[in-house]
């Protein structure tokens, strides 16, 4: 019985922490209402909505993407195997590169820094599962909300650079990239994920040992990740410390059955049904989302509001914004205001003034360069993968 | 009885981040994050099964759903993540999650295949097989999962301060954090108590 809701310890621990979060005025005390999110601050990072704690997967609140790159401590948290890397000494961290290689690398830090070119961009992060609370039929698995994405600047050598040095065969097949984090347990599989060559050839594609400008945050990767712009983070394995070519297909849990998606056009199948095929994850779909106003919020009628927010693809940039302020019965127009770059997010602003009192419903429907939008109705797929449905936020104009 | 949102505990001591600055190592400390399940027939089975690889709140974070995708939540940490969890408690936690995180209300929900073994028949038990059934996930040769300074071998135990089996059976019943707590209705005294020299015996 004294398990079942409150208890006073628990009522007392959780206030105090609630407390000390309301101090920084970030957080909404109700300390009563079901699934408000819980804060909690990890090493390095700053308070993050706490999904789990081990292995730790974090969330990003929503205000933190006003800002055209998210600041380091800010941008998510996303482990998958119970032992993640706690202490990495520089001194003795080597990348290892081998396979169907010519030669054998053993890469310390310096080597990184200072024998291959230093590549930069800004690139949006995004986990697989981003948006996976908002699945009708819910499904398991890690409860996202939107937080679970970011726009990085990302520097460090090229991949490519990396396997010349090391002689890649020419009859290589794909890449295979592990990190230091562990199984819990001896049968638990390893996290190993595979590029195909010519990805894993792709000019853009990297191993970044900074996120804008410094380097890595441990939960982030320390001392270096792979980067694979445009792609689902899935790929951009943490804390590398093995790359290994090979010359036929490598398999391994993380690329099956693991992470895959129906093999169709949408990705999704009957809201509940099994896909008949599918194929691994790979490029990022549309997304936009409404980062101002937040859904809720109070608007005085007659007032001018500028309705803010974001949109990505998977690297092609986009091409237009359209928002709608009556529920997608009519549609204008946004600005695009600034990007960086076209594996950035871009920021846009519509601006707004409501004539007449009551409840609004806000969307926003970005395409890409290549004419990839959004749906407007709910796509499904029993992992609860590649959200993209045109959401709406509701606003009260007083 | 309607149940009620869960709450995370932090624990005031793990807040403090602590890179360490400077020289070639980088270091951090994570947080021991406390959830606390719902009561109910398993609860122990699960909290041992469980625990050795995640956090429960993986559970407590889940949508409520339906006896077969729990069954089958169970099944796929079993037979593709390789946890190494019995039949018998496969069906006592897939039985348990459904009555207590699912769809179904308390009464129609899916009863496991298999017996519930707590607590009559787990009382039966010796010591060291109900420390295989509730310890050894974390604890297997007297080692430590999650905090792994903290072994049950004498000497680290008794730096701890656990020298007697009474302080074992205090320590299940009240635990550190990371540990899950082991009640007197989950383990009953007789059980705890045979546990506890087990482990005196065991771990030298």
């Amino acid at each position: 019985m004294a398990d079942h809701g409150l208890t006073r310890r628990g009522f007392i621990r959780t206030a105090g922490v609630v407390t000390a979060l309301a101090a920084t005025g970030k957080f909404p005390i109700d300390l009563f209402a079901a699934e408000k999110p819980r804060l909690i601050r990890y090493p390095e990072k700053t308070d993050l909505i706490l999904l789990t704690s081990r292995p730790p997967q974090l969330e990003t609140p929503q205000h933190f993407f006003k800002e055209l790159l998210t600041p380091n401590d800010a941008l998510f948290v996303r482990w998958h195997l119970g032992n993640i890397p706690t202490e990495v000494d520089l001194a003795t961290w080597r990348l290892a590169v081998g396979g169907n290689t010519g030669r054998k690398l053993e890469l310390s830090m310096d080597d990184l820094r200072t024998r291959f070119e230093k590549v930069e961009y800004t690139a949006v992060i995004q986990c697989s599962g981003n948006g996976r609370s908002f699945f009708d039929p819910r499904v398991p698995g890690g409860q996202w909300g939107n937080g679970a994405m970011g726009n990085t600047t990302w520097s460090g050598p090229r991949l490519k650079d990396i396997l010349e040095m090391a002689g890649v065969k020419a009859d290589s097949h794909e890449v295979a990239f592990n990190g230091l984090d562990a199984p819990p347990m001896p049968k638990v599989p390893d996290f190993v994920k595979t590029l195909p060559m010519d990805l894993a050839l792709d000019e853009d594609t990297i191993v970044a040992y900074e996120m804008n400008g410094k380097p890595l945050l441990m939960l982030n990767g320390f001392p270096a990740r792979l980067i694979v712009p445009g792609w689902f983070a899935t790929y951009w394995v943490k804390a590398l410390s093995e790359i290994t070519v090979f010359s036929t297909e490598s398999g391994g849990f993380w690329m099956k059955p693991a992470y895959r998606i129906p093999d169709n056009p949408c990705a999704c199948v009957a809201p509940g049904g099994k896909p008949a095929k599918t194929v691994p994850i790979t490029r990022m779909n549309t997304r936009s989302l409404i980062i101002s106003p937040e859904a809720g919020v109070a608007i005085r009628r007659n007032q001018p509001v500028e309705i803010m927010g974001i949109a990505f693809a998977g690297g092609y940039g986009i091409k237009e914004v359209v928002v709608s302020t009556d529920d997608g019965k009519t549609w204008g127009t946004a600005m695009l205001v600034k990007d960086l770059g076209k594996y950035s997010w871009i920021q846009w602003r519509y601006p707004w003034k409501p004539g007449k009192t009551g409840t609004y419903r806000l969307m926003a429907k970005a395409t890409n360069s290549i004419g990839e939008s959004q749906p407007s109705g709910r796509l499904w797929n029993p992992s609860g993968y590649m959200w993209n449905t045109v959401e709406k936020t509701e606003v009260v104009v007083r | 009885m309607k149940k009620t949102a869960v709450f995370a505990i932090l624990l005031a001591a793990s807040v403090s981040a602590n890179a360490k600055e400077g020289g070639t190592v980088r270091s951090i400390t994570l947080p021991v994050v406390e959830t606390t399940l719902a009561d109910g027939e398993g609860k122990v089975v699960m909290m041992a099964n469980c625990s050795s690889c995640h956090s429960l709140d993986y559970i407590v974070m889940q949508p409520k759903l339906p006896p077969d995708a729990w069954t089958g939540t169970v099944n796929k940490m079993r037979k593709v993540f390789g946890a190494e969890i019995s039949d018998a408690d496969a069906g006592v936690i897939a039985s348990y999650l459904a009555m207590n995180y699912g769809t179904e209300k308390k009464s129609t929900a899916v009863t496991a295949s298999g017996k519930d073994p707590t607590p009559g028949t787990a009382t039966k038990l010796s010591g060291e097989e109900s420390f295989k059934r509730y310890c050894v996930a974390c604890h297997a040769g007297g080692g430590n999962i999650i905090m792994p300074a903290k072994t049950l071998h004498r000497k680290d135990r008794e730096a701890n301060g656990v020298k007697t089996a009474a302080d074992v059976v205090r320590l299940l019943r009240n635990p550190g954090p990371g540990m899950p707590k082991f009640d007197e209705k989950s383990v009953p005294e007789a059980e705890a108590k045979a546990i506890a020299e087990y482990v005196i015996d065991a771990f030298k």
